[in-house]
């Protein structure tokens, strides 16, 4: 076990040293506007989804 | 003799009671862990817009409303792009070492969906020990085939001759278009969502309609379907991240132990991760602790212990 968090410890601080977690957020990164989107799109059924007027 | 008898039965009817309102406790409290868990996890859904960074469990990375970036869609992006992926490794030992596969769980969203699927009232498939020891090595292939594609493709990215486009959607993250796990969280989800985001329709390209929008459904299905027969289909046969979590699992910090004076071999701790789970030969094991690459420290066999033999050890 203190070899396998040895191990895991070093290869954490030199994925720190390197700015993986930079090269990962670039990969994996979302767009503000979809995550607006998508918060919008949450919402309504949160809210209720807006029930339109009567045909007159 | 016979009120000795009596008294012997009240004793082990008395014991199965205070087993079953602690093994309630134990599963109780794992339910709770899972419903929280997934809602964390899947925060965007509640609300919730943090990042918990990587953790080793099937969560796909594409997912707008996750919180948490699944491991092995990270290994496979940074390991793809010419990278090795230390920071993966290294969340995945450390959170290994501690916990062993205990995210698959207690934590893992398809494993919690999983468990789901598993309370449908059907008989169980059994499955035969060799055939089980078998159907596992799947996983080795999906893993090291993974391992395969994307150090080739990395390699390719590295020496400027890239060769992404030939392998299409699988240059990338050669797994994630067969992971149902991204198929039920992220296609679908988008199939819902894309209609409404403007611009959706044309960022949605023509070619995921195609075969292989079809065949991840198909995927899908057959899981759902194995998973419903035999508890944690996925888990225990196809999961890469399972797998390479199980390298850790045996050494972890926190494991199942059994009492060499209270276990009887009765076999019920078995029967239960049968039915319920990954299928260890628990038995099999010495009682200091059950080293087995499979064990997700679930604590079913907790639940079934009747002589309470069973217990979470806390040391390596």
């Amino acid at each position: 076990m203190i070899v396998i968090l040895a191990i895991g410890s070093i290869a954490l601080v030199i994925g720190i040293i390197l700015g993986m977690h930079e090269k990962i957020n670039e990969l994996f990164h979302i767009s503000p506007t979809l995550i607006e989107a998508f918060e919008k799109f949450i919402e309504q059924y949160i809210k209720g989804i807006p029930i339109p007027p009567p045909v007159s | 003799m016979g009120t000795k008898a009596e008294e012997s039965k009240v004793k082990t009817f008395g014991l199965r009671v205070l087993t079953a309102i602690n093994s309630r406790k134990v599963r109780l409290i794992r339910w709770l862990i899972q419903i929280a868990s997934f809602l964390l996890v899947n925060g965007g859904l509640i609300g919730v817009n943090w990042s918990l960074g990587i953790l080793p469990i099937n969560q796909p990375a594409g997912a707008p409303f996750t919180t948490v970036l699944g491991a092995f869609d990270v290994f496979q992006a940074i390991f793809s792009g010419g990278l090795f992926p230390f920071l993966v490794f290294g969340v995945t030992l450390i959170i290994g070492g501690l916990f062993g596969r205990m995210l698959c769980g207690w934590v893992c969203p398809f494993g919690f969906f999983q468990d789901l699927l598993r309370l449908i009232p059907v008989k169980k498939l059994k499955i035969s020990k060799p055939l089980n020891k078998g159907l596992r090595d799947i996983r080795a292939v999906i893993f090291w085939g993974v391992i395969l594609v994307g150090s080739f493709v990395g390699y390719k990215e590295l020496i400027n001759q890239s060769v992404a486009e030939n392998f299409g959607v699988f240059a990338q993250q050669p797994w994630t278009p067969f992971n149902p796990a991204a198929t039920l969280f992220v296609m679908f989800f988008y199939m819902i969502f894309w209609k409404q985001y403007p611009g959706g329709s044309e960022d949605f390209a023509a070619g995921d309609w195609s075969f292989m929008f079809y065949f991840r459904i198909v995927i899908l299905l057959v899981v759902i379907g194995f998973s419903i027969f035999i508890p944690r289909f996925y888990c225990r046969y196809v999961c890469p991240i399972g797998y390479a979590m199980g390298f850790t699992a045996k050494y972890s910090l926190i494991g199942i132990a059994r009492n060499p004076a209270r276990c009887t071999r009765c076999g019920d701790c078995e029967e239960m991760c049968e039915r319920t789970a990954m299928q260890v030969p628990i038995l099999d094991y010495s009682y200091q602790r059950v080293r087995d690459a499979n064990c997700t420290n679930c604590g079913n066999c907790l639940d079934a212990c009747p002589h309470g033999a069973i217990y979470f050890k806390f040391k390596g």
